[in-house]
C-alpha cells in the first residue's frame, strides 16, 4: 500500500551566489511500513528534500517550485500551513541530526516529551499526559523514566539524547519517520542500537521509515530499499539486496568501492572517488556525475540520461544501463 | 556557582575601591573646596587655618586612610557645602534615584523586548524595518538630548507635562523616557538578534516538527531562549542607566544621586562626591550579581554546573 | 630566517555595495571638521547684538544670514555647528587614536604573552569595565577640571579597555594559526611576531572597534561638554550649544535642536560604517 508518493519535487534556494534547484526533479515512493534509504553526499540535496516534505524549509531562502508529494493521497505541498501543521507529528515526524541541538536544552525531558504527548486530539488528561509521557520513555529504553522526567537534555549521554528525541517525535504514532542523519553524531555501538530502536518501533507500528545518510552500511542494515541522490537527483534506486549486490550507477559502485572492507584483500587501497561534486551554480550539461565518472561517454556529457530499470528491481539513470537493458 | 559569584563579589569590591581611590586623589589634586568656602576677603592665613579645619593638609596617604576607616563604618563625612552629613544627603535622594532608574529599567525592558520579538517574528516586514531603524536611529541620539527635545515638545509646546521636578505621574513620564531611551534601542536589536538565532536553531525546527502551533513556538520555545541571553545585557543596562541617571535627573532636576553628584563636583565638595561614587559603584556590582544569579535560574546548565 | 611570507587570513574582499547612507552622514563632519572656521559663514566670535535670538531661514522672521538662526549672543547657529564640528572631529579622533594605542598594545600583550601578565592586565580592564563608562567620565573630568584635553584623555581611559579585550580575544585565536605557530618555530622574536603577523590581522577588528568608537566619543563629549564638564568656553561644541540653549527652549528652540540633529546623524553614521566595515572585512560575520 503506497503510503508516500513524491513525484518530480523540485526544491530551489537562494544563496549569496545565486539561486539553484537543490532538490531537482526528485520522485520516489514509500510503502507502509517500509523503510527506505536516501543516500548522499554532503550537499547532494537530501536534507533538503526532507524539509520539503514536512515543508519546514527556511522562509527566506528556500522555496518548493515544482512536483507534489502525496501523503495517502493527500498533496502536501498544496495544503495550507494549518492543515499542514496538523499532519506534522500526528501523521509525518522528523529526527534531526544532532540531538543535543535539537532538544531545547532549558526545558526538561519530560516537559518536551509530554508537549508531544498533549497535543494528540482528543486532548489527554493532566494525569493521562503523564502516564503516556512515562510509557513512551519507557518505550525507547529509557532506564527508571519517571527518575528522569525531570532532568535535562545535557544531563544526557548522546545516545540517550537521541532516544528522547525519538520518543518526541513518535508519540502520537505517525505513519511515516524520516530520520535525518539521526546517528551521524553517535559513536559506532550506540549507531547500532539506536537503528535497533527504530526497527523495534516500526515494527511495533507498522511505521514507514525513511533514513536519510551519506553511510551505505547502515542503509543496508536497516532498509528494505534504497535510493541514491547525486547533485540533486536521484541517480539509482531499488531493494537494498540488489543494489549493494549489483549497482548500476558508476556512482553508486564508486560509493560501495570506497567503504573499507574487513575481508578484502589486506594491502588492498583505501579507494575514493576521484573529483569533487558539482558546483551547484554551475551545473554541467548532461550527466552530473560525467566529470568524476571513470566510464564516462559522449553521451554522458552531452544529455542527462533518463531512468532505465535495472534487472532484480529498481532503476539507474546512466546511458550505460540502457545499453545493457 | 558560589565560587564563581564569590570571585565575582572580590572583584566588584576592589573595582569600587579602585573608583575611590580615583576620584579621591583626582579631587585632592584638582581643584580645592576651601576658596569656595572662604569670604573672598580672607587671608592667606584664614585659608590655611580652614584647610587645617577640613584635614586637608595632611598627606594624601593619610587623609585617604582616615576616609577608609570611616567608610567602612558608613560614615563619609560632613557636606562641605550644605553641612550635614553626606550619607544623610545620600540617603534623602537614594529614593528617587530608585524610582526613576526602575521606571526606566522596566520600560525598556517591556518595550524594548517586546518590539525585538515582534520584529524577529515578522522579519523582512514593513514591522521589521520600521523596528530597526527606530533601534538604529535611537541608540545615535544623544540621550541628554532626547531629554531636551521631549521638554520642548511635551512640557514647552504641548503643555502636557512638567518641565522639571519630581512628583506624581506625569512628573515622571518625560525623565523615565529620556533615561530610557537608549537602552530600549539597545534592547530592541539585542532581542531581535538572539530571537532570530533561536528561531533558526533545531530545537525550534523540532518544536515545530512536534506539529506546536507556531506562536506557541515563539512565546515558549523561543522566548526562554532568547531571554537567556536578553539577561546578560540586562546587567549591562543597569551600568548603562546608573550612568545616564546622572545626566538625566540634571536636566529634570530630579532630586536623585546624580543630581547630587553633578552639583558636588561642580563645588569639589568632597565627602559628598566620594559618598555618591561609593553608592552607585555598590550599586552596579549588586545589580550585576543579581544578574548573574538570574542567568543561573534561567538556564539550567549554569546551574548544574555544565560550563566549566 | 623565516622565509613564511607574511600570513593574510582570506585574500583581500573586493568591497561590494558602497556604503551611501554613512557616508552621506559623515561628510558633513569631516568638511567642516576639517575647514573649521574657514568654512562658516560667520566668525563664532561675533557678537551681534542687533540680531540676536533670530529664527531660521525656514520660519517666519528667519533670514538668508542665519540659516539655521541665531543665539542668544547673536551668534549664527550654522557657524557654531560648523566650529563644533571640528570640536567633536578632534576629539574624538585623537581620543580614540590613543585609546587605540594603548589598548591595542595591552591586548597584543596580554594575549600573546598570557601568564600572570595577561591576568594582571585582564584584572585592570575588568575592573574598569566595571565602572559604567559615563560615569567614569563624568568623574575623571570632574576631576581633572574641564578643558579640551581632558576629555581627550576621559576619553582615551574610558575607551582603552573596550580595545584591549577585543584585540586579547582576536589575539589568542591567531596565535592558533599556523603561519603564526611557524614563525615561533622559525625562531622568531615575540615583537617580530606581532608586527609582521599579528597586527596586520588585527588591523580589521581594530578599524571596525575604531569606526564604532567614534561615534561613541562623540556622544561621550558632547555629554560632558553638556554637563559643563567638557569642552569650554570661548571653545564651542555641539554639547555646549544644548546646554546653551536648553534655558531658551521656548524662544529660540533651533539653539539646541540642531546640534542634536548633528550628533546623531554623526554617531548613526559611525555606527552604519563600523557594521558595514565588519560585514565587509570579517566574512564569517553573517548580515541580518
Amino acid at each position: 500500500m503506497t503510503l508516500l508518493e513524491v513525484e518530480n519535487l523540485t526544491t530551489r534556494i537562494a544563496t549569496r551566489g545565486g539561486a539553484f534547484n537543490a532538490v531537482d526533479g526528485v520522485s520516489f515512493a514509500l510503502d507502509r511500513g517500509e523503510a527506505l534509504g536516501l543516500v548522499g553526499e554532503s550537499g547532494s540535496g537530501k536534507s533538503m528534500t526532507c524539509l520539503s516534505l514536512v515543508r519546514l524549509l527556511p522562509k527566506r531562502a528556500a522555496q518548493i517550485v515544482d512536483g507534489s508529494v502525496r501523503l495517502d493521497g493527500q498533496d502536501l505541498t498544496a495544503l495550507p500551513e494549518r492543515s499542514l501543521r496538523r499532519l506534522r507529528g500526528s501523521e509525518i515526524a522528523m529526527i534531526l541530526q544532532d540531538p543535543l541541538l535539537s532538544l531545547n536544552p532549558v526545558f526538561t525531558i519530560g516537559s518536551q516529551v509530554a508537549e508531544a504527548v498533549r497535543l494528540e486530539r482528543p486532548r489527554p488528561r493532566r494525569d493521562e499526559v503523564r502516564a503516556r509521557t512515562i510509557a513512551e520513555l519507557a518505550r525507547v529504553h529509557i532506564p527508571s523514566p519517571e527518575q528522569r522526567l525531570g532532568s535535562y537534555p545535557f544531563q544526557f549521554s548522546g545516545g540517550m539524547r537521541q532516544r528522547v528525541a525519538a520518543a518526541i517525535s513518535i508519540a502520537r504514532g505517525p505513519k511515516l519517520l524520516i530520520a535525518d542523519e539521526p546517528t551521524t553524531a553517535l559513536d559506532v555501538t550506540t549507531q547500532r542500537q539506536f537503528l535497533d530502536l527504530l526497527t523495534e518501533l516500526r515494527r511495533e507500528d507498522e511505521m514507514a521509515l525513511l533514513l536519510v545518510t551519506h553511510d551505505l552500511a547502515l542503509v543496508r542494515e536497516t532498509c528494505d530499499r534504497v535510493a541514491i541522490m547525486y547533485a540533486g537527483r536521484i541517480v539509482e534506486h531499488g531493494p537494498v539486496g540488489r543494489v549493494f549486490d549489483a549497482p548500476s550507477h558508476p556512482y553508486t559502485r564508486a560509493l560501495l568501492e570506497s567503504i573499507p572492507s574487513l575481508t578484502g584483500a589486506r594491502r588492498a587501497r583505501l579507494t575514493q572517488i576521484a573529483g569533487e561534486p558539482p558546483d551547484m551554480h554551475e551545473l554541467p550539461v548532461g550527466c552530473r556525475f560525467a566529470p568524476r565518472c571513470p566510464f564516462a561517454d559522449e553521451r554522458g556529457r552531452a544529455s542527462y540520461p533518463p531512468s532505465f530499470a535495472v534487472p532484480g528491481g529498481g532503476e539507474a539513470a546512466c546511458w550505460l544501463q540502457g545499453d545493457r537493458g | 556557582m558560589l565560587r564563581y559569584l564569590s570571585i565575582r563579589v572580590a572583584l566588584g569590591l576592589v573595582a569600587v575601591l579602585g573608583v575611590t581611590m580615583i576620584t579621591f586623589v583626582g579631587e585632592r589634586t584638582a581643584g580645592s573646596p576651601v576658596y569656595l568656602m572662604v569670604a573672598p576677603t580672607s587671608t592667606q592665613a584664614d585659608i590655611e587655618t580652614m584647610r587645617h579645619k577640613l584635614g586637608l593638609d595632611r598627606p594624601l596617604v593619610v587623609q585617604y586612610g582616615i576616609f577608609l576607616r570611616n567608610a567602612a563604618q558608613g560614615d563619609f563625612g560632613t557636606s562641605l557645602k550644605v553641612g550635614v552629613p553626606a550619607t544623610q544627603l545620600v540617603r534623602e535622594r537614594v529614593g528617587a534615584t530608585v524610582e526613576l532608574a526602575g521606571a526606566a529599567f522596566l520600560l525598556s525592558l517591556l518595550v524594548g523586548v517586546s518590539l525585538g520579538v515582534v520584529a524577529a517574528t515578522f522579519r523582512g516586514t514593513i514591522v521589521d524595518r520600521t523596528a530597526s531603524i527606530v533601534g538604529l536611529v535611537g541608540q545615535a541620539m544623544p540621550g541628554f538630548w532626547v531629554g531636551i527635545m521631549l521638554i520642548l515638545i511635551f512640557a514647552v509646546k504641548l503643555r502636557w507635562a512638567p518641565v522639571a521636578g519630581r512628583g506624581g505621574i506625569s512628573h515622571l513620564v518625560l525623565p523615565a523616557v529620556t533615561l530610557s531611551w537608549f537602552s530600549t534601542a539597545a534592547f530592541l536589536r539585542l532581542t531581535r538578534s538572539a530571537m532570530l538565532d533561536v528561531l533558526e536553531s533545531d530545537y525550534v525546527k523540532l518544536a515545530r516538527l512536534k506539529g506546536v502551533p507556531e506562536w506557541l513556538v515563539v512565546c515558549k520555545h523561543a522566548l526562554r531562549n532568547t531571554l537567556v541571553t536578553v539577561t546578560t545585557y540586562a546587567g549591562l543596562t543597569i551600568a548603562t542607566l546608573l550612568g545616564g541617571a546622572v545626566i538625566v535627573e540634571t536636566i529634570f532636576a530630579w532630586p536623585g544621586i546624580g543630581f547630587m553628584l553633578t552639583s558636588a563636583l561642580y563645588t569639589h565638595d568632597y565627602p559628598v562626591i566620594q559618598a555618591g561614587v561609593v553608592l552607585t559603584s555598590v550599586a552596579f556590582v549588586v545589580c550585576s550579581l543579581v544578574v548573574d544569579l538570574l542567568y543561573g535560574v534561567l538556564d539550567p546548565r549554569i546551574r548544574h554546573g555544565a560550563y566549566r | 630566517m623565516e622565509s613564511v611570507a607574511v600570513g593574510v587570513l582570506e585574500p583581500r574582499r573586493r568591497f561590494g555595495r558602497v556604503p551611501w547612507l554613512p557616508l552621506v552622514l559623515l561628510a558633513p563632519l569631516v568638511v567642516f571638521g576639517i575647514g573649521g572656521k574657514h568654512v562658516a559663514p560667520h566668525a563664532v566670535t561675533a557678537f551681534n547684538l542687533d540680531a540676536t535670538l533670530q529664527p531660521p531661514v525656514f520660519m517666519h522672521g528667519g533670514a538668508w544670514t542665519h540659516l539655521l538662526g541665531s543665539d542668544p549672543l547673536g551668534r549664527d547657529t550654522f557657524s557654531l555647528l560648523i566650529v563644533g564640528a571640528r570640536t567633536s572631529l578632534i576629539i574624538s579622533v585623537v581620543g580614540v587614536a590613543l585609546a587605540g594605542a594603548v589598548g591595542v598594545l595591552v591586548g597584543v600583550a596580554a594575549g600573546s604573552r598570557r601568564g600572570a601578565l595577561d591576568e594582571a592586565l585582564m584584572r585592570i580592564v575588568d575592573m574598569q569595565l566595571a565602572v559604567p563608562p559615563i560615569l567614569l567620565a563624568v568623574l575623571l573630568a570632574g576631576a581633572l577640571g574641564g578643558g579640551l584635553r581632558t576629555v581627550i584623555a576621559t576619553i582615551a581611559v574610558a575607551f582603552w579597555p573596550t580595545y584591549a579585550r577585543i584585540v586579547r580575544g582576536e589575539t589568542l585565536a591567531l596565535k592558533q594559526r599556523d603561519f603564526v605557530q611557524l614563525a615561533v618555530v622559525a625562531g622568531s622574536g615575540q615583537v617580530r611576531i606581532a608586527r609582521k603577523h599579528l597586527l596586520p590581522n588585527l588591523l580589521s577588528s581594530i578599524v571596525v572597534v575604531g569606526t564604532l568608537q567614534l561615534g561613541a566619543a562623540v556622544g561621550v563629549e558632547s555629554a560632558l561638554s553638556f554637563l559643563g564638564l567638557g569642552v569650554q568656553a570661548p571653545n564651542t561644541s555641539w554639547g555646549l550649544m544644548i546646554s546653551d540653549g536648553k534655558g531658551y527652549l521656548d524662544t529660540a528652540w533651533w539653539v539646541a535642536t540642531f546640534p542634536g540633529v548633528a550628533i546623531a546623524m554623526t554617531v548613526l553614521g559611525a555606527n552604519l560604517l563600523g557594521d558595514w566595515l565588519r560585514d565587509e572585512l570579517d566574512p564569517t560575520t553573517r548580515d541580518r
